[in-house]
């Protein structure tokens, strides 16, 4: 190839041995490659197009989502991804220097999958059957005292405890303010009765009889009410 | 006999136009591929790699030519995008080449690689002494020893003064020297 002779001249002052060196193209390039190239790029530009138009539907749903969209919210560490590649490197050549997994063969792994679904059955089975007698006895109880309205299966079981021992449990029992503050359930009383305001109160006593209500009084007091 | 194309001015026109853009870019493209590519080559050596960059290259010319603006040279803006869409190329494959801890310079391993090549030929030989050079005085030296381009041009292309790419170029050519005498 020819070169334009006042850049020879330049080159020729600074290096005859370069000067020398034709400048001739030693690369080749495939047959056909600069006829085909054009329509390369243009297929190319379409196809980014169409790409580029699927992005866009968002913006004509929800403008306010597609202003979002590329807006950043979330921050990387500088170079993170510059240097993700050679985090990752320097971490597979350690994992590689770890001690050997030792793989379980299939026959023994075979067994294990077949205990661990034994124990998955049996483990079902005793859940369910726990949850279906609790369920059954807790209807019993229910059943019990609404029905009957009383205290009908504490009573049964109180006949085997000696009247004696009783009256002992109870007497050595403390009803001291100390005592009580220290049993008694502070939750269930903020939530159960001080969370109540008077007109809860009221519409819970209108459905007692005033008969009863006096009866738990002669009770409280030992006088018969006026 | 080489294809004429219309002007610059004109291509530039006709793209904006909807009915002729497609054909103004084709028509860009077809005008200055062959310049593009053999700069582009010059840098990254493998064919396929220079077919990628090229093209990477079209793509954002086209998105970027409706705000050139007409008072620079369409040419010179063309050469600066190959160039950086090239050195973004080469920074990749240094990337690459540190984590495979490959110790060759890359565009040596990949002028090896090239089908014809002959280290006693001396046009090779010239392109090994080229690969040695820093990136910067590589690229100066190829545009001037090879596109023939004038200074001014390569002070917009590259963004640098006139007396640094001439000082650029002297020690590359230098260097040149010194690895062809001594390899």
């Amino acid at each position: 190839m020819k070169r334009n002779s006042a850049i020879e001249n330049e080159l020729t002052d600074l290096s005859p041995v370069v000067s020398g060196i034709s400048n001739a193209n030693i690369f080749r390039t495939p047959p056909g490659f600069f006829e085909e190239l054009p329509a390369k790029v243009m297929s190319r530009l379409k196809a980014e197009e169409i790409e580029a138009a699927a992005g866009e539907e968002i913006g004509q749903i929800s403008p306010l989502l597609a202003s979002l969209r590329d807006r950043p919210t979330l921050a990387v560490p500088v170079d993170y991804f510059n240097n993700l590649p050679q985090s990752i490197t320097a971490q597979l050549h350690d994992n590689a220097a770890e001690v050997p997994v030792i793989h379980l063969n299939r026959k023994n792994r075979g067994l294990w999958t077949r205990y661990a679904a034994a124990a998955l059955v049996t483990g079902l089975i005793a859940t369910g059957s726990l949850f279906l007698f609790n369920k059954q006895q807790g209807k019993e109880m229910d059943g019990g005292m609404s029905d009957k309205g009383d205290m009908a299966f504490i009573s049964a079981g109180l006949p085997a405890i000696p009247d004696l021992d009783l009256a002992n449990y109870l007497s050595s029992v403390s009803e001291s303010s100390e005592w009580v503050s220290e049993n008694s359930d502070s939750e269930f009383d903020d939530t159960g009765f001080f969370a109540m305001d008077d007109a809860a109160i009221k519409s819970m006593l209108k459905d007692i009889g005033y008969d009863v209500l006096q009866n738990y009084e002669e009770e409280l007091t030992g006088n018969p009410s006026l | 006999m080489a294809t004429q194309y219309a002007d610059d001015i004109s291509l530039l026109q006709e793209f904006r136009v909807p009915a002729t853009r497609e054909k103004a870019f084709t028509d860009i493209i077809k005008k200055y591929q062959e310049k593009l590519y053999w700069h582009i080559r010059r840098l990254v050596i493998q064919h396929e790699d220079a077919n990628d960059v090229l093209q990477n290259v079209f793509i954002k010319i086209w998105k970027g030519l409706d705000n050139f603006r007409e008072d620079a040279q369409l040419y010179t803006w063309m050469y600066r995008v190959a160039t950086n869409e090239s050195l973004s190329y080469l920074e990749q494959q240094k990337r690459k080449q540190s984590v495979s801890l490959d110790s060759e310079n890359s565009g040596v391993s990949q002028l090896k690689a090239e089908k014809n090549f002959d280290a006693s030929k001396i046009e090779w030989k010239l392109q090994l002494a080229i690969q040695q050079l820093p990136e910067k005085q590589r690229i100066v030296f190829n545009l001037r020893y090879y596109d023939e381009m004038p200074y001014e041009q390569m002070s917009r292309v590259l963004n640098t003064s006139e007396g640094a790419l001439k000082a650029s170029y002297h020690h590359a050519v230098k260097k040149i020297e010194d690895f062809i005498l001594n390899h």
